[in-house]
């Protein structure tokens, strides 16, 4: 990806579809990636997202077993990003259930088995021979390559988002009395173990979708800094939720952009970029939780204790 | 006809919660064996042992969030499912995220969800309920103030006005008086007092025995197994205390 | 020494010396810290590169290695505003700048080997290649002798502080009561990690290091008894993922780093599965023998002192009929109950066994009825 430049884009149809889709991917990633985040399973999604390759690279070459060509179809890449997410998930859930090993081992191994499995997989299907047809793309899962996007897969990815949005909508209330008290809401009769595997499933939907933008090894970025940056500014779940896909939209569109401009720049790094920016604006700048506010309180404290 | 007539008499005069021979197990070993309890209407009761004694666990069990292995239990005469609006539940302060983005009034407003339906927009009556149970914690000026900005006693509030909110006739409070300073403390045993006063029914794992033949008219002593359960002059003796403490009883008074 | 053998021996000193950083790092339940760190170092590497031209020069490794320990530092202070989710911040902090990395390799970089393949999974063959010579005479590629000083350099660390970290380990405020301080020692700490991740990123990319940092150290934990076990055991294990990797990816002809990571995660796999204490299928037999007993109980408590109808029994146990016959038939082998007619009653033999278990699972001295002789 480094050394192949991505093709220059002009201000042209193609541009404008590829900010719009990677716009909508950040969306649906940022509004996805808060509730991650209140459930503090930001690096879940950042070893879901890597667990992702495996299912990838796995569906293609069951896809080229199958068929004899490489299909690069999101019909068939998508589920088995999803499947190896869930799994990754599951895994590493049933490794800190049943052993004494903290959440982050359980995790930190299913880097070690899905991602440097996906790896390993994607590197013999790069040096197959004889050359498979399409291999050259998955490489633009590392580090994302929203300029390769065809149009029929920006619509693929949108409209598993828009679904993936859709069910939170529909399920709002529950997930939001789940997430902030999960006792209290067993024991209004939500059936918690339903709505914990949608949420699972929601968290790798929004993984799987974002890395179409910044890919797997960046991904954390899309899901965490959109919600920790719009975490700062209310209090308020559905505020917060709605910033952090505003913030998502416009750190992947902008950071397209930018990367459409300047020759030789990759967009998922851009992108990433442009969304630390936005947590560092906000980190400073909100009120009430804001750093500078904070120092304005603290001065103002030191003040009429003085006076 | 006679059968039909025999379940409403017993839904009308059974008590406020049975639990006959209930068992639970975590990880295939028990936790609670054989647990008998009753708890009349309008009784306040305690439930206090050491740690691990499995209170919390009990009402749990009742709320059916665990596994029940064997046993019967018995809400207002009925199964959980059928009279779950009924009761309501406050769980302990610590499990919760303070720094959740949402207000005190929208916490609040969550204890009306279980009668709203989970499609309705909640409207101006839930709104009003709320509110009036914000009044009886007396925490309205706090309506719309970010949850993380609270003291542990008004956190504590916040959570007895949103099982208040529920408008249930069956409490179940696990340690809600943990971190909350004394006047407070006092305000909510008195607000506990008036709602059985007015024909609740209140369940409270409590950590201070001290506090317990002033706070409570009932009490149950529970250490995996109830080791006595009834009015707190006949139940809450020496024995029995010294019997659900063992050797871990350290000081006297509480644990 | 060939080719071949150089590149094992560099692949076995990066997996003895992830092993070594994996095992504390695991003990102290942070182990995505390494995930932070061997992303963190990117752009430390890729500026030191840009600055001098050069791979392994010790001087862009320390110049790395610091960049990592700024990455810890920056994600500390945004935890301490506690405003911002501890994992958050992490994965915060690390991808900014690992995205700062690429940016930069990515116009600075492009012409040379310096590659994404590179940064995911390095180049072990290559490293291989970069011989050192001493006095004219060619000793080996300077990768290998750059990790052998990261290991010397760790195990020095582990074998003089090993009673002060364990300390900081298992208890730190007894530690700071002696005058120690866990903190700074932990930062020391955290610095040698980022060294290996520095070292080990140059010859083998940023998943090996994530991997065999944290797979064999955590499959140690399931197997040892002892930190001091832990240690070769995750050594032991690293070693062995390296050799079959290496061997897997001459066989794929592929270079072995992503071999090696799936290695160590299978070995952990398997530890998982068949540990003879912490794994699995161990587990499983003990829960099974746990429910089996569980279940005699409930029927002893449920047919109770006096005795009772088997038609009774399932219903007030929640059991089946079948499940009822079975679990009867069970206890009457073994003595526990017996059938009278068609009433169920429990042994004297039965009794004990009941009386026994309570006492047992239900603790001590609490629990029974008052001792008359205490009152």
């Amino acid at each position: 990806m480094l050394n192949a430049a991505a093709p220059a884009l002009e201000f042209d149809h193609t541009l404008r579809s590829v900010v719009l889709g990677t716009g909508a991917i950040g969306a649906v990633s940022g509004a996805l990636g808060s509730f991650a985040y209140l459930r503090r399973q930001s690096l879940v999604g950042d070893v879901v997202a890597h667990s992702s390759l495996l299912g990838i690279v796995g569906a293609f070459l069951l896809g080229y077993l199958l068929t004899g060509t490489g299909s690069r179809s999101l019909w068939v890449l998508v589920p088995g990003a999803v499947a190896a997410g869930v799994a990754a998930l599951l895994l590493s859930r049933a490794v800190t259930s049943r052993t004494r090993l903290s959440e982050d081992a359980g995790l930190g191994v299913m880097l070690a088995l899905f991602f440097g499995g996906g790896v390993l997989l994607l590197r013999w299907a790069q040096r197959h021979q004889p050359v498979i047809p399409g291999h050259t793309g998955l490489d633009a899962y590392l580090f994302g390559s929203a300029a390769a996007l065809t149009t029929t897969d920006l619509w693929m990815i949108s409209s598993v988002g828009l679904a993936a949005l859709f069910v939170m909508l529909l399920l709002w209330r529950r997930l939001e009395v789940y997430t902030f008290d999960p006792l209290f809401a067993h024991s209004l009769g939500i059936p918690v173990r339903r709505l914990e595997a949608v949420l699972r499933v929601l968290l790798v939907t929004g993984v799987v979708v974002g890395i179409h933008a910044v890919g797997v090894v960046l991904m954390i970025a899309l899901l965490a800094t959109p919600a920790s940056a719009a975490r700062q500014w209310t209090r308020h779940l559905g505020t917060m939720v709605a910033l952090s896909s505003l913030f998502g939209a416009v750190s992947a569109a902008l950071g397209t952009v930018i990367s459409a401009r300047y020759a030789h720049l990759p967009a998922g790094p851009v992108i990433v970029l442009v969304a630390t920016a936005v947590f560092l604006v906000s980190l400073a700048c909100a009120p009430r939780r804001g750093l500078l506010s904070r120092m304005r309180r603290r001065v103002r404290s030191v003040e009429v204790a003085g006076a | 006809m006679h059968g039909a007539l025999d379940r409403s008499t017993r839904l009308a005069t059974a008590p406020a919660l049975g639990v006959r021979g209930l068992s639970v197990a975590y990880h295939d070993r028990p936790v609670l064996w054989n647990v008998q309890l009753e708890l009349y209407r309008g009784s306040l009761m305690a439930v206090v042992g050491p740690n691990g004694a499995g209170k919390s666990t009990l009402l749990r069990a009742v709320l059916g969030m665990v596994p029940v292995l064997a046993g019967d239990i018995a809400v207002f005469g009925g199964t959980l499912a059928e009279q779950r609006r009924r009761v309501a539940y406050v769980p302990q302060r610590s499990g919760i995220d303070w720094d959740f983005p949402t207000t005190v009034f929208e916490v609040v407003r969550m204890g009306t969800y279980g009668r709203l339906g989970w499609l309705r927009r909640p409207g101006a009556a839930e709104r009003e309920r709320a509110l009036a149970a914000l009044e009886m914690v007396d925490m309205v000026e706090f309506a719309g103030q970010q949850i993380g900005a609270l003291s542990a006693g008004q956190q504590q509030r916040v959570l007895l006005a949103r099982a208040f909110a529920q408008d249930a006739e069956l409490y179940l409070m696990d340690e809600p008086f943990v971190g909350v300073d004394a006047p407070t403390e006092a305000a909510l045993v008195r607000l506990l007092q008036e709602l059985r006063d007015r024909g609740r029914t209140l369940l409270v794992v409590h950590h201070d025995l001290a506090t317990v033949p002033e706070y409570f008219d009932s009490v149950a002593l529970l250490y995996r197994r109830v080791v006595a359960c009834g009015p707190v002059e006949a139940a809450f003796t020496e024995p029995n205390i010294a019997a659900t403490y063992g050797a871990r009883r350290v000081g006297g008074g509480t644990c | 020494m060939s080719l071949e053998l150089w590149t094992l021996a560099i692949a076995t000193a990066t997996a003895l010396a992830c092993a070594l950083c994996g095992v504390l790092l695991v003990v102290r339940r942070e182990a995505l810290v390494a995930e932070g760190l061997s992303h963190a170092v990117l752009p430390g590497i890729v500026v030191g590169f840009v600055l001098l031209q050069e791979r392994n020069a010790p001087l862009l490794i320390g110049a790395a290695a610091l960049a990592g320990l700024l990455m810890v530092l920056a994600v500390q202070l945004l935890r301490r505003t506690g405003i911002v989710d501890p994992d958050a911040s992490l994965g915060i902090v690390f991808s900014a700048l690992f995205s700062v990395g690429i940016l930069v390799a990515s116009q600075r970089l492009r012409n040379t080997h310096f590659h994404a393949h590179c940064i995911i999974d390095g180049d072990l063959a290559l490293a291989a290649l970069d011989d050192v010579s001493v006095g004219g005479t060619v000793i080996g590629p300077r990768a290998f002798y750059i990790l052998l000083a990261v290991l010397a350099v760790l195990g020095t660390f582990l074998a003089l502080m090993w009673k002060e970290l364990q300390m900081m380990l298992f208890d730190p405020g007894l530690a700071r009561s002696f005058g120690l301080r866990p903190g700074l020692l932990h930062a020391a700490w955290l610095g040698l990690v980022s060294l290996t991740a520095v070292a080990a990123f140059d010859t083998a990319g940023s998943i090996l290091v994530v991997a065999l940092m944290i797979a064999p150290a955590a499959a140690a934990y399931l197997l040892a008894r002892s930190l001091f076990q832990m240690v070769w055991i995750a050594c032991g294990i690293g070693a062995a993922s390296a050799a079959a990797g290496f061997g897997l990816g001459m066989g794929l002809d592929m270079t072995p780093s992503a071999p090696m990571a799936s290695s160590a995660g299978l070995a952990f796999l398997v530890v998982f599965l068949l540990a003879p204490r912490e794994g699995v299928v161990a587990r499983l037999r003990v829960r099974r023998a746990q429910r089996a007993e569980l279940r005699r109980q409930l029927l002893l408590h449920g047919v109770g002192s006096a005795g009772c109808a088997e038609s009774e029994l399932a219903g007030a146990l929640r059991w089946s009929a079948a499940q009822c016959r079975q679990e009867i038939d069970r206890a009457v082998a073994s003595g526990h109950v017996e059938c009278v007619g068609e009433r169920v009653c429990v042994t004297l033999a039965g009794q004990a066994h009941g009386r026994a278990y309570l006492a047992r699972m239900l603790g001590g001295s609490a629990g029974r009825a008052p001792d008359p002789v205490a009152s």
